[in-house]
């Protein structure tokens, strides 16, 4: 969004809440050994995760559910697999063609243009696999090649009708863009080095600098936004990290880009006389359906390749993926990742029984077969699942702090059941011990929280128009997962970005015209 | 990664191995990050929390759950008894009592049984725990096997493992056999 901004002629102030970490001080590379934890008991890259962020959330839930909540200039994008997927047509419709929650305000084939348009500009690998259920663009970099696991378990699952194609990654298998291409160290979680994995700090903020348009300040909490006695925006005030002092920025045109949660937060905490419920929020939306992936994974040991000489697997953690095959609906709305959990811990010395020798011969036997298969599962939009606001538990800066309120409903849990037969099916084809089974009960959100701040067509139910404009507040928008009306199985990431360069098109058209 | 920087790594092994249940010395980096570099001169590290009794109960223990074998050196030699005092020292209270007390049953356990015959019957009943001890079991052989394969020893001796660097080309499977 900066970025298009930007190079739209705007001028833009950038306010982001953590600060810069060069990818030097990036966690890539590091071994479990020079880690004072080993990278256990919670252990995080502290230069995301800073001291103020700590116990500003509460989960009023029985639910395993969780939110990573990352404070660093690019955000999740330093911390991420880079996962891309479109959404599918049928996904934009959950209320025509399925008859359960809503309808989104815009179609795949008006996002398909923004689709094409973000993938190239951040650089995809992957094939157009001809798959209604996963659109597909113009233009791909080859996928990184299958590993032997990936290649039986294709072979293996084919009969069911499962398919199992490369993985769509934000991630360079060539040089692109001033970027080099992946050099295959399986550290794509600990923010990429050498950025062939894309993230904002390394592909899109250079490009905003270069307009001279661009002002980036750290360490700018937002507490509020202000609006004019027109009930429009006229200023954020922020508190300084550094200096703990308060300011108040104006500006013309506000875009909240704060993640799920967040974003809510700050809408609620927003308050005036004009918005006595919270901004921009008429419709009792904001802070509502709440959402996010649910799943769980298991981890399988391919006697196969049992036994097998070491060899160096790493390469970009998945290569594989299986897309949503199931046409049940809605239980049928579930994927597979495949082999992001890593190759240097020994996963299977967690579970398998025993002690001694013979445990230890048996772990290191079992490590050339490690198959990790993780369900990724949708999760519906309902309103009673919600994000408000605590004032009487503020964070060191006295600013309210978000609760999340979340119970998986029925057609969740008919989601996790049938991924469940499903994996008991693939397993069945497959000749392995499995070490960690599914679990009992689902879990969430794996970081891709959506829905509290939803796009809608009526503005009685929701909060924003299809441009991820406020109804109530015209020169308010909303541009992270929080504006998705409702989710699929797939990763959300790609959608975010392709409705940013749709919102800045907006925008920048509306000034041409004057009508912002 | 240069031989000069393996030799390095194989010497400072041999040096930290002789430290043997008093002290864990943190040296041989080669991650990115200038702050983990720093650790590059840290102090040996020293128990913080268990007792020199406790910590040769536990050293024993451990190396029984991950011995020494004729493809890798154990626990033992892995220090992962001060991994585990590291983890300990720096956990609640509760969590410190939890160990103590499982280590002072552990103690009376083996006055009247081998640890051998201990570690038969906890294991036994390690998917169904049936005693404290049984528990115990459990916590303690979690953290063996967390604190021996991610140590030096684990990694690079045991598991043999030959990653996390820099790879031009990704191969991939080149069986036929594997493919559909």
């Amino acid at each position: 969004m900066a970025k298009e901004l930007c190079e739209g002629g705007a001028k833009v102030l950038l306010l982001e809440a953590g600060q810069s970490v060069p990818p030097a001080q990036f966690r890539t590379h590091c071994w479990p050994y020079e880690l004072k934890f080993r990278g256990f008991r919670g252990e995080k890259q502290d230069a995301f995760y800073p001291a103020d962020l700590h116990n500003t959330i509460r989960y009023e839930t029985q639910e395993q559910v969780s939110v990573d909540r990352i404070r660093v200039v690019g955000g999740r994008t330093l911390h991420w697999n880079a996962v891309v997927l479109r959404y599918s047509r049928s996904d934009f419709r959950e209320r025509t063609l399925n008859g359960i929650e809503e309808d989104w305000p815009i179609s795949y084939d008006e996002l398909a243009p923004y689709y094409d348009r973000i993938e190239r500009m951040i650089g995809v690998c992957g094939n157009d696999d001809g798959l209604e259920v996963l659109p597909a663009g113009p233009w791909y970099m080859p996928p990184p090649p299958l590993r032997c696991s990936e290649e039986i378990l294709k072979r293996a699952i084919a009969p069911l009708g499962i398919p199992v194609i490369s993985v769509r990654k934000a991630l360079l298998t060539r040089d692109y863009d001033n970027r080099p291409a992946c050099h295959y160290c399986g550290h794509c979680m600990d923010g990429c080095d050498v950025s062939a994995i894309f993230s904002t700090p390394s592909s899109m903020l250079p490009k905003a600098r270069k307009t001279g348009n661009l002002t980036l300040r750290e360490n700018a909490v937002a507490r509020e936004l202000l609006v004019d006695n027109n009930g429009l925006l006229r200023s954020v005030s922020i508190i300084d990290r550094q200096t703990k002092k308060e300011e108040e920025i104006r500006a013309s045109i506000f875009v909240v880009c704060c993640a799920t949660v967040e974003s809510a937060r700050l809408l609620l905490n927003s308050r005036s006389p004009h918005y006595a419920t919270g901004l921009a929020n008429s419709s009792d939306a904001v802070g509502r359906y709440l959402n996010g992936h649910l799943g769980d994974g298991i981890h399988m040991y391919l006697k196969e390749l049992e036994g097998r000489p070491p060899e160096n697997l790493d390469g970009c953690l998945d290569h594989a993926f299986i897309p949503r095959y199931n046409t049940k609906i809605p239980a049928g709305a579930f994927d597979f990742q495949v082999n992001f959990a890593g190759y240097m811990f020994p996963h299977q010395a967690r579970y398998l029984p025993g002690y001694g020798a013979s445990f230890k011969k048996r772990v290191r036997e079992m490590e050339s077969g490690f198959l990790h298969l993780a369900s990724y599962g949708k999760v519906a939009a309902r309103p009673e699942n919600r994000i408000t606001v605590d004032p009487n538990r503020p964070d060191v800066y006295g600013i309210p702090t978000p609760v999340v309120h979340f119970r998986f409903g029925d057609l969740d849990h008919a989601v996790w059941r049938e991924s469940l037969n499903c994996v008991a099916a693939m397993c069945d084809q497959l000749k392995g011990t499995i070490t960690k089974p599914m679990g009992d009960r689902p879990s969430g959100f794996a970081s891709h929280e959506a829905g509290t701040v939803r796009m809608g067509k009526d503005p009685k139910t929701s909060v924003l128009n299809s441009f991820c404009q406020s109804h109530d507040v015209k020169n308010l928008f909303v541009t992270d997962a929080s504006t998705f009306t409702t989710s699929s199985e797939k990763n959300p990431t790609l959608t975010i970005m392709a409705l940013s360069l749709r919102a800045a098109d907006y925008i920048r058209d509306q000034r041409r015209r004057g009508d912002l | 990664m240069s031989d000069l920087k393996i030799e390095r790594r194989q010497l400072l092994q041999l040096a930290s191995a002789s430290l043997l249940a008093s002290q864990l010395r943190l040296s041989g980096q080669t991650c990115n990050n200038a702050n983990y570099q720093s650790l590059k001169e840290a102090k040996p590290y020293s128990a913080q929390f268990f007792t020199p009794e406790e910590l040769t109960l536990l050293d024993e223990a451990m190396e029984a759950i991950l011995p020494a074998d004729d493809h890798s050196p154990g626990a033992h030699e892995a220090q992962v008894a001060l991994y585990a005092d590291l983890i300990v020292s720096n956990s609640p209270d509760d969590v410190k009592q939890d160990w103590r007390a499982g280590l002072t049953l552990l103690a009376a356990e083996l006055k009247t049984s081998s640890l051998a015959q201990w570690l038969d019957s906890a294991s036994a009943n390690e998917h169904d725990p049936r005693s404290p001890l049984d528990i115990f079991f459990i916590k303690l052989k979690q953290t063996t096997v967390e604190g021996y394969y991610t140590s030096r020893i684990g990694i690079h001796q045991e598991l043999r493992y030959i990653g996390n660097t820099y790879v031009k080309e990704f191969k991939g499977c080149s069986h036929e056999e594997h493919r559909a």
